[in-house]
């Protein structure tokens, strides 16, 4: 049977580095997930998680397991993101669609989509990353935590340390800016989602 | 700021919780009873949950997963070889070295044979040795060692011993469960086909992209040359009046 998040952090704390690999394992495609969305650079998405887990590792004997795992290795990816976007503010946050190779796309297409839904998925794709790129980094960690891993809001609120209300609120704002900017664009959802 | 809908009926908030299906079912009530009777709310609500599937089309890219934490004495180990540079085995190499250079030159030679090991100092022949091992007299320069008088070496028990465990370990495990050849095969057809099917969707992908940027391009060339085209014809009719005048 798998062992649970609590289970292997209890194992690690006392040492058990496969145990930690385990959750490596576990939670570094979320992770870097987080913040490939947030950062918009692969590059600093890979340095992120790599630094999240080693500080994770490093604090394993602080975490007193009153929150969940995730909770804690989210926040302390999501810290380390917000440093990145305070110091390099001037950077842009689009990612050249060169830098994100074939295979990759490759690999989470579905198998059954048509050539001409891939097309249209991967221009909607680079679309909504360039509208993403407009929005303030509040408004957007928001909807990457609800739309892409499907928190609560309560969680959301913990995790960056405000108010539900302000959650509800910039999460409307965003996609309003969004839904502008994809209208505009004259993007439609791809089929797999409408019919999804 | 405004914190309401278009209409004005229902808040933001209430909407984004519908929106995301994470409301009392009291409110979800609320909120669906009024897109039902507010066109201008329902618009929106619809937009965005037309939103919400072209998010879903932006993937974030797989990390290479190399992240791995390795205990500090794994960090240590070095690879195979280096267990050589270590000072330890330097000295022990060294020794053995020395030790087997002065065994050669004293003429020592260690064998084992029927049972026993056999030390040979000297020049001794071969049936000396036989001889030896057979248990009749102890030929001159021959020193026989570890051959017990029955003929029975100790470790010939604990060998049986170890056999016998090994063979009943054998009779417990269980034997893998055979895989159908049919099944098998039928496995990498699947397989086959499915990277079959994933290249040529990967090359009408290209291709068709290819084509797209060879249309671009083409059309941006067309609208190149009638503009230029179209200053020619501009020049022309200048020339012409100018001419004319």
């Amino acid at each position: 049977m798998q062992q649970t998040d609590e289970e292997l952090v209890q194992s690690a704390s006392r040492g058990d580095t496969d145990a930690f690999n385990a959750l490596v394992a576990r939670w570094e495609v979320p992770i870097h997930a987080l913040a490939y969305r947030v950062l918009g650079r692969d590059e600093d998405a890979r340095d992120v998680c790599q630094e999240a887990f080693l500080r994770a590792y490093r604090g394993l004997s602080r975490f007193k397991g009153k929150a969940q795992f995730s909770s804690w290795l989210y926040r302390i990816a999501l810290n380390l993101c917000n440093d990145r976007l305070r110091r390099e503010r001037r950077v842009a946050f689009v990612q050249s669609p060169d830098d994100f190779e074939s295979t990759d796309r490759a690999a989470v297409d579905p198998i059954n989509e048509t050539v001409e839904d891939l097309i249209i998925r991967r221009e909607t794709g680079r679309a909504v990353q360039q509208a993403m790129a407009l929005l303030p980094p509040e408004q957007r960690t928001v909807i990457v935590l609800k739309q892409y891993h499907d928190l609560t809001f309560r969680e959301i609120a913990e995790l960056v340390g405000c108010p539900l209300s302000t959650v509800k609120t910039r999460l409307y704002q965003g996609l309003s800016v969004l839904r502008k900017h994809l209208e505009r664009n004259g993007r439609r959802a791809p089929l797999a989602a409408r019919s999804g | 700021m405004d914190k309401d809908s278009p209409c004005g009926g229902l808040d933001r908030e209430a909407l984004v919780a519908w929106l995301y299906e994470e409301c009392e079912p009291e409110e979800q009530e609320r909120v669906a009873a009024h897109l039902a009777a507010c066109s201008r709310c329902a618009a929106e609500a619809e937009a965005f949950r037309s939103l919400r599937g072209s998010l879903e089309a932006w993937d974030a890219p797989r990390p290479p997963s190399g992240i791995r934490v390795v205990s500090e004495r794994d960090a240590l180990r070095g690879p195979w070889w280096s267990f050589a540079l270590r000072p330890a085995f330097g000295l022990a190499a060294a020794a053995g070295v020395v030790l087997g250079i002065g065994l050669a030159l004293a003429g020592v030679e260690l064998r084992m044979l029927d049972g026993g090991f056999v030390v040979q100092v000297g020049n001794a022949v071969e049936s000396d040795v036989a001889e030896a091992a057979a248990g009749s007299a102890v030929a001159p320069g021959l020193e026989i060692s570890a051959i017990p008088e029955d003929g029975a070496a100790p470790w010939r028990g604990e060998l049986a011993r170890l056999e016998s465990e090994l063979r009943r370990d054998l009779a417990r495990a269980e034997p893998p469960a055979p895989i159908a050849p049919d099944d098998l095969l039928e496995q990498v057809r699947g397989l086959i086909s499915l990277s079959e099917q994933r290249q040529q969707q990967e090359r009408a992908l290209w291709l068709t992209e290819f084509a797209q940027e060879l249309d671009m391009q083409r059309r941006a060339d067309q609208q190149q040359f009638q503009q230029e085209l179209g200053a020619l014809e501009g020049f022309a009719d200048y020339l012409v009046r100018v001419s004319e005048r």
